[in-house]
């Protein structure tokens, strides 16, 4: 009796911690799978060359609603641009080479993105 | 006995947890690696970047050398220049160099060289796209101008190339 109840508790252990990593993996999979970070990174790349092209005194919307998923956050700082997507936080973001400053304001549904 | 027996399971336990996690994390690369995908804008930057010096400098068409040549493109406050090289090299109509300054890390050309000849002997990167990432975004331009420098006024070239380098994300 002792030695079929300590085989079943061992086997439920390997079964949890088996179940503990495998669920890590599946949620690291799907965040991958799922292109989210394709499309944080076309937005970034996206709102940094506008920033680049763009004079003083220009200024451009980006509505949340966005054909690359739902925007939740965008912000300037250091030189870098960062935008939240369905989401999924920025990390690194992306430089841009601008020497205007630029400035980013939530207005209702959208962001507007000044460069002075 | 039993304490030498139970730590022979611990070990086998601690052997299969990490075969699992193996298997696991190279499921995971390799969904990475068929899932991931670089975004290249560089050509694109150093376009625009091109655009924005030469805009700086010679916005009017005129270039004037009179004031400090090596802190020149410093001056156009273009920010995280690090990752970018711009060099500009000021000749006259009959292609007798006049000036040359650069801004940002030079080193970057022969990156860009590499890649020029790896590409030109064969098929060496072919398959390999992943490195694709890492050649340098690259736009070369000449624009006409009229120079003033110490010794007057007169009609010149000035030939503009811009390295932009990856990008830490």
């Amino acid at each position: 009796m002792d030695k079929r109840g300590s085989v079943m508790n061992e086997f439920v252990v390997h079964v949890i911690l088996i179940a503990l990593i495998l669920a890590v993996f599946l949620f690291a999979s799907a965040e991958r799978v799922n292109g989210r970070n394709v499309m944080q990174q076309v937005l970034e790349k996206q709102l940094a060359l506008l920033i680049d092209s763009a004079e003083a005194g220009m200024s451009f919307e980006v509505w949340k609603g966005n054909i690359n998923g739902v925007i939740d956050d965008v912000d300037i700082d250091d030189g870098r641009v960062f935008v939240s997507v369905d989401g999924l936080r920025s990390v690194g973001g992306y430089p841009y080479f601008s020497r205007y400053s630029v400035e980013v304001e939530e207005v209702g549904d959208k962001f507007l993105v000044t460069v002075k | 006995m039993e304490k030498r027996g139970m730590m022979a399971e611990g070990i086998n336990m601690m052997y299969r947890l990490f075969m699992v996690t193996v298997i696991a994390f190279i499921v995971f690369g390799a969904g990475s690696f068929v899932y991931g995908y670089y975004i290249d804008v560089r050509d694109a930057e150093a376009h625009i970047l091109a655009r924005g010096v030469v805009d700086c400098l010679a916005g009017d068409g005129v270039l004037d050398l009179r004031r400090d040549v090596d802190n020149m493109i410093q001056g156009c406050g273009i920010v995280d220049i690090d990752r970018a090289y711009v060099g500009v090299d000021v000749v006259d109509v009959r292609g007798r160099e006049i000036a040359s300054f650069s801004e940002g890390d030079s080193g970057s050309l022969w990156l860009k060289d590499l890649y020029g000849k790896v590409v030109a002997t064969g098929n060496a990167l072919a398959g390999t796209e992943g490195l694709g990432e890492y050649e340098p975004g690259y736009y070369k331009a000449n624009y006409s101008v009229v120079v003033l420098d110490s010794s007057g006024r007169f009609d010149g070239k000035m030939k503009l190339e811009v390295l932009v380098n990856y990008a830490d994300e």
